[in-house]
């Protein structure tokens, strides 16, 4: 073994901020989102300095359900969040889930549970079949190699990291006292509405845009040297319903604008924006016009939920819907999950082709959908359910099977002794 | 080395590069970036001694030394002069192998000025398309590519080593379509990168249509060769391959 060190006494060395991990490939920081799969599709995380445009589902509202996983899992990472919407009040109370395990970033010391969630190991002997043994998780239960690195170094150090990605529950709140501990920055309703009114001419994109780039030049902008001895942060923005009717500008661009400088705001910046669009209004008779195609350009990634209720025309076609078998067993899923658009921040590819495991696992960038259970969101690999039905091919139990062998009398099976149980029976 | 020499060979391009004081334009779509490119131009011109000057409205200066640098161009070794489109800030506190040679501002008669002044160069405008988003009509964004087109043809080449040329990527759809006529219209070459036809693929990116612009007609006769071409082309971080329709090395 060489003897030699590398001085590293005189460099400043700068800790990365919270809850980030480092895209090996681009090297660019990653912040998760909040839903793993959601991380898992875009490669790893949402880049650090990116914009991320979710594009709405219609007459559905799943694209706030993960609007409301980014603002939780903002909280539990510790990072600096702004909400931005013009519709209506927000209430994070009301719309945040809260984290199903009880150690996270910020209650790091108050009364947890140092131990580890232990998987059951009878779970681990139950495979379907052989070959999906080594396949990798994407979630669930947080077996991720970040999850291990997190517990292994608090196991060292005794004090809880913050982990990349949070596991929540859709049927539990978040608590008062994160919200409370939490720096928010809310811009929605009436207040918005005034300050747009008071200092911008009623011009909201100008007011959002000042305010954001208030807020970065302030603390959150990589032009300026972070101080000795302080770390760094994120500051996540997010932007509901971005040019809904609410959204007022000075003329048809002003979307166009707030983006492109929205843009080069982030560039230079710890920071990271979701953004949900409204597509569904930006359609005339049935088509969509052409500056959604330049909102798409102008953001670094972008997905489309396509609810499968959004696709009838009206409402009575949903419940006829639900009257078909083959429609209700599909019901498993609840909509396509497009991909329009992945990052490439300093990079000529998107780095889910070699990251993702829904990529890898034989899915592929069009065939993916969502489904929204009691408590989680997920995004999976959309297979088409069985002709005629599950039911009509389930097999049936070990019990049922049995009594419906003496019903049918001796000599129905195959083996020696009739009525007996033999090994060779079948 | 970034330089696509399938690309160059089955375009009939010397060098991998069009005359002298030509006009290009690079379009892409939403999946399909034009981008692709860059990297072999600058390599190409580097090559030959020459300098460039890389003017992008999309990207910081890191993103691109990044893709260089993973394609093993070294661009530290080389005259490439950014100019930032992107923001109006003061950049001057970013290290100085990241910092803009200079900014973009509102009155573009000093971004002439300056470029008066830098020696023959290949001009790279990456996302010209942007100055519509910023509110600009079409006769304004061609009136600003108009003025750089004569600043580099009056450039003047005077040996083998270097070259000055006029590159514009930008992106093509339904909004943007009207610019991109007019500039096809002032240009010599139009590459179009878009999606494939036949759906996404595993194996193929996408698709590149090289085709005369309407100023190819005055080049000097018999000096250009160029063949247009319909090609296939794969991405990956440290090249772009480029092949016939059905050719992929992975299907053969």
């Amino acid at each position: 073994m060489s003897s030699f060190r590398k001085n590293t006494s005189g460099q400043q060395t700068t800790k990365p901020p919270p809850a980030t991990r480092l895209n090996p490939h681009s090297a660019q920081l990653l912040v998760s989102t909040g839903v793993p799969s959601l991380d898992d599709v875009l490669g790893g995380g949402l880049p650090v300095g990116g914009i991320l445009l979710i594009e709405e589902d219609r007459q559905t509202d799943y694209s706030s359900t993960l609007l409301s996983y980014f603002a939780s899992q903002a909280i539990a990472a510790g990072h600096e969040l702004c909400i931005v919407d013009a519709d209506q009040e927000v209430k994070l109370k009301d719309q945040l889930p809260g984290w199903a395990s009880t150690t996270h970033g910020m209650q790091t010391t108050s009364g947890l549970n140092d131990t580890p969630p232990v998987r059951n190991t009878s779970d681990e002997s139950m495979k379907i079949a052989w070959r999906y043994q080594n396949l990798p998780r994407i979630d669930g239960d947080g077996d991720d190699y970040d999850s291990k690195k997190t517990k292994e170094s608090s196991a060292l150090t005794g004090v809880h990291e913050v982990s990349f990605c949070e596991r929540f529950d859709l049927s539990l709140r978040i608590s008062p006292n994160d919200i409370e501990n939490a720096t928010i920055e809310i811009l929605a309703g009436t207040n918005l509405l005034s300050a747009s009114n008071d200092n911008h001419g009623g011009d909201t994109y100008e007011c959002v845009l000042g305010k954001i780039a208030q807020l970065v030049e302030d603390r959150f902008s990589s032009l300026k040297p972070v101080a000795p001895g302080a770390s760094r942060n994120i500051l996540r923005i997010e932007i509901r319903s971005l040019g809904s009717g609410f959204w007022q500008g000075s003329d048809g661009l002003s979307i166009l604008k707030f983006l492109h400088r929205l843009r080069g705001i982030l560039r230079y910046s710890f920071a990271v924006c979701v953004v949900s669009f409204p597509g569904h209004l930006y359609e005339d008779a049935g088509v969509r016009m052409p500056i959604v195609r330049r909102i798409e350009h102008l953001c670094d990634a972008v997905i489309e939920l396509e609810s499968f209720e959004g696709t009838y025309a009206t409402p009575s076609d949903i419940v006829a819907r639900q009257n078909i078998p083959a429609a209700a067993a599909a019901g498993d899923y609840h909509g396509f999950l497009h991909i329009r658009k992945l990052p490439r921040l300093n990079s000529l590819t998107a780095s889910m082709g070699r990251l993702s495991l829904l990529h890898s696992g034989g899915g592929s960038t069009n065939n993916l959908a969502f489904r929204l259970r009691r408590k989680k969101f997920s995004i999976e690999t959309y297979h088409l359910p069985i002709e005629g039905g599950v039911a009509e091919r389930r097999v049936p139990a070990k019990d049922e099977s049995k009594s419906h062998r003496q019903h049918a009398g001796v000599g129905a099976g195959c083996g020696s002794t009739p009525g007996r149980s033999d090994p060779l029976e079948f | 080395m970034a330089t696509y020499k399938t690309l160059s060979s089955k375009l009939n391009l010397t060098n991998g590069l069009p005359e002298v004081s030509t006009t290009m334009i690079v379009a892409g779509g939403l999946e399909a970036d034009g981008i692709v490119m860059i990297p072999h131009l600058i390599n190409n011109v580097f090559e030959k001694q020459g300098s460039v000057i890389l003017l992008s409205f999309k990207h910081p200066f890191n993103h691109y030394l990044h893709i260089m640098r993973k394609m093993g161009v070294n661009a530290s070794r080389h005259k490439l002069q950014f100019v930032n489109g992107l923001v109006e800030t003061d950049l001057s506190s970013l290290p100085p192998t990241t910092r803009p040679h200079f900014t973009l501002g509102a009155d573009w008669t000093e971004f002439y000025s300056w470029l008066k002044s830098q020696p023959p160069s290949l001009l790279i405008i990456d996302g010209l398309c942007s100055l519509l988003d910023l509110g600009h009509d079409v006769k304004v964004v061609m009136s600003f590519f108009t003025a750089c087109q004569q600043i580099v043809e009056n450039w003047q080449v005077r040996s083998d080593d270097g070259y000055a040329g006029l590159v514009a990527n930008m992106l093509l759809d339904e909004f943007t379509e009207l610019l991109a006529r007019s500039l096809i219209r002032r240009s010599h070459y139009f590459f179009n990168f878009e999606d494939l036809e036949s759906g996404a693929s595993t194996d193929v990116s996408g698709q590149l249509t090289a085709i005369p612009g309407h100023l190819h007609c005055q080049i000097q006769s018999g000096s250009s060769k160029f063949k247009p071409a319909l090609l296939h082309y794969k991405v990956t971080d440290t090249t772009v391959q480029f092949f016939s329709p059905g050719q992929s090395s992975t299907i053969l």
